[in-house]
């Protein structure tokens, strides 16, 4: 008798701690959803700028987030399917006069098709398909800068259309901050979600421990598919939003250094965690705004300070802050 | 004729890598709700022949049969579709999970939650987590780990490891379970509380084949027992048969000439 009720309720204390996780993350999301909102619309100016470019950059870490962090597959040529996605986006809304609700959706089912391609690379085991992505987004880089008659070649895109939506005029940054904020708000739930149960636990299987993931019945092959599909997808999605920011597009936006960069936010931030990616893209995105004098050492700066995460923070910065409160609240009882 | 409860069957199964030949020509049968147990020297080709079976490593040559369809070249995971689950030499666990993440991963196959599903569906998805959750219990129960559900894998002992592994492998709810080296590691009080386990879920119909260096552990549970050595068959048959075949104790205790010290090791090992 006494056993029973002392398990059920033990039961009940495991219940409610294995759903508080679910919890916690929904709570991190109303948090990091309403600061993305509020600053760069309140603040507005230079600060709407550097919210358009994080909310940007915030989209494709994301994307590359679920793929590495999360199922533990490496690319090293994320950039290249943010380049596909917006090349898509604008050629279409220049040469067809697509309205941009559909060619957006359609930058992201191109990156998903060249990510599906380079999917089938995954028959290339471990190292070597990490070095195939690597080749994958050089080879995306140059047919963008040398197929002249469909991308304009190295000299880039000029006269970006404006975004239209259902006929309204998206003219201002704050118009389209709230395209870009709705996007991410979106995609952000959307993978919490995905995250959630299942299909985040297959992932995650797959990331810590591919034969074992096998072992349980987990479809490897067919999962790590989809997953490197979705990030490539999410990655197109962010970059039909890049030119309306640039007013202007360029090959140069998607070499193997953003790839990198992009790589370097989501560890920054937190390697598996959503939230970690958001806080990473916002501070590789914000950090050299304000360094500007220190321009040429960009990348060395990248590199030291991905180096001082790793060492510092192992965990990235979400890491550090999901232990921080983990503290207080022992400290607390 | 095969005989109808003879659950699992290797014809002549080779698997060459290069040169080396790691598994040859393995026959065997399996009887359904029993234990059987393959043992072997060191690189006998036991952990090869797991591999086989459940789809990690091809087959170069031969057949695997279970419950009468051939399955030699299904993929890992349609072999554990169809009821065949194994667990590894060192545990393979998910290190960043929880103990009950974990064994939730068994259910996979269970929860029809798909993609979309995951995204979009309210209702669905949260009936089939809290199945899913459900079910991960009833499995930790079974290996007495309940308690420790919230505790992340990477802080267990290693028995506990291998306690987490048997639960999600039993989680799959298999016909056929394959354990690899399942007591190494374990002190003598796991070792009996994991054969009481095991014996009791064959009673309850399932099937166990064991790779297993603990004798004592081996002679003391299985129906029947196969001895690979380099590879190829060198006896098969019941526990007492195997411990006084001369191929075997040679296989063990190298050649019979020095016969003294062959007893006495045998006698260390606990097979006679």
């Amino acid at each position: 008798m006494l056993r029973t009720a002392k398990e059920s309720l033990s039961q009940q204390n495991d219940f409610a701690s294995a759903t508080s996780q679910n919890r916690n993350d929904w709570i991190v999301f109303a948090v990091i959803v309403s600061i993305l909102w509020s600053v760069p619309l309140s603040l507005g100016g230079f600060y709407l700028y550097l919210g358009l470019a994080v909310a940007i950059y915030a989209i494709s870490a994301l994307g590359l987030q679920t793929m590495v962090g999360l199922a533990g597959q490496l690319s090293l040529g994320h950039a290249a399917f943010m380049g596909i996605g917006a090349y898509t986006s604008v050629l279409l809304q220049k040469t067809l006069g697509l309205p941009f609700l559909v060619t957006l959706a359609a930058a992201g089912l191109t990156a998903a098709a060249a990510g599906l391609l380079m999917a089938q690379l995954i028959r290339l085991s471990g190292v070597y398909f990490k070095i195939a992505t690597f080749g994958f987004g050089i080879v995306v880089h140059q047919i963008l800068s040398n197929w002249t008659a469909l991308t304009g070649g190295s000299a880039g895109v000029r006269g970006i259309p404006v975004i239209s939506i259902i006929g309204f005029q998206v003219e201002t940054r704050t118009g389209l901050f709230v395209c870009e904020a709705l996007t991410l708000t979106l995609i952000y739930g959307l993978l919490v979600r995905l995250s959630h149960g299942k299909i985040g636990r297959a992932f995650r299987a797959i990331g810590q421990n591919e034969a074992a993931a096998r072992s349980v019945g987990i479809p490897v092959p067919r999962y790590r598919m989809i997953v490197i599909t979705l990030g490539c997808a999410i990655a197109g999605i962010a970059g039909a939003y890049l030119p309306h920011l640039m007013r202007f597009l360029s090959p140069e936006s998607f070499t193997w250094y953003e790839s990198l960069t992009c790589l370097i936010m989501i560890t920054v931030g937190g390697l598996g965690s959503l939230p970690g990616a958001i806080i990473g893209a916002a501070v590789l995105i914000v950090a050299p705004e304000y360094l500007r004098d220190f321009a040429q050492y960009k990348m060395l700066a990248f590199g030291v300070l991905l180096v001082a995460s790793m060492i510092l923070l192992p965990k990235g910065i979400a890491g550090a802050g999901a232990a921080l409160s983990r503290r207080k609240r022992i400290h607390a009882r | 004729m095969r005989s109808p409860e003879v659950i699992l069957t290797l014809r002549e199964v080779t698997r060459r890598f290069g040169g080396l030949v790691a598994v040859n020509k393995l026959s065997m049968d399996v009887k359904e709700a029993s234990i059987h147990g393959l043992i072997g020297p060191n690189g006998a080709g036991k952990s090869t022949a797991f591999d086989l079976i459940s789809g990690l490593t091809t087959v170069s040559t031969g057949e695997i049969c279970f419950r009468g369809e051939a399955i030699t070249h299904m993929a890992p995971e349609a072999r554990v579709a169809s009821g065949v689950c194994r667990t590894f030499q060192t545990p393979k666990l998910f290190d960043e999970m929880t103990v009950l993440d974990v064994v939730a991963t068994g259910r996979h196959l269970h929860n029809s939650v798909g993609l979309w599903g995951s995204m979009f569906s309210i209702g669905r998805k949260r009936r089939e987590e809290a199945k899913t959750v459900s079910a991960a219990r009833e499995f930790l129960e079974i290996v007495g780990l309940l308690a420790k559900e919230d505790a992340p894998v990477a802080d267990l002992s290693y028995g506990d490891r291998r306690l987490v592994e048997i639960a999600r492998a039993l989680a799959t709810e298999p016909s056929l379970l394959l354990l690899d080296e399942v007591t190494s590691g374990l002190n003598p009080v796991e070792t009996a509380t994991v054969g009481d386990l095991l014996r009791n879920q064959v009673r309850q119909g399932l099937t166990i084949v064991l790779v297993e260096h603990d004798m004592k552990f081996v002679m003391g549970l299985c129906e029947r027992i196969t001895v690979m050595n380099y590879g190829s068959v060198i006896a098969d048959g019941s526990p007492d048969q195997i411990a006084t075949d001369p191929n075997v104790i040679a296989a063990y205790l190298g050649s019979p000439k020095d016969g003294q010290r062959s007893r006495r090791a045998l006698r260390s090992e606990q097979l006679v």
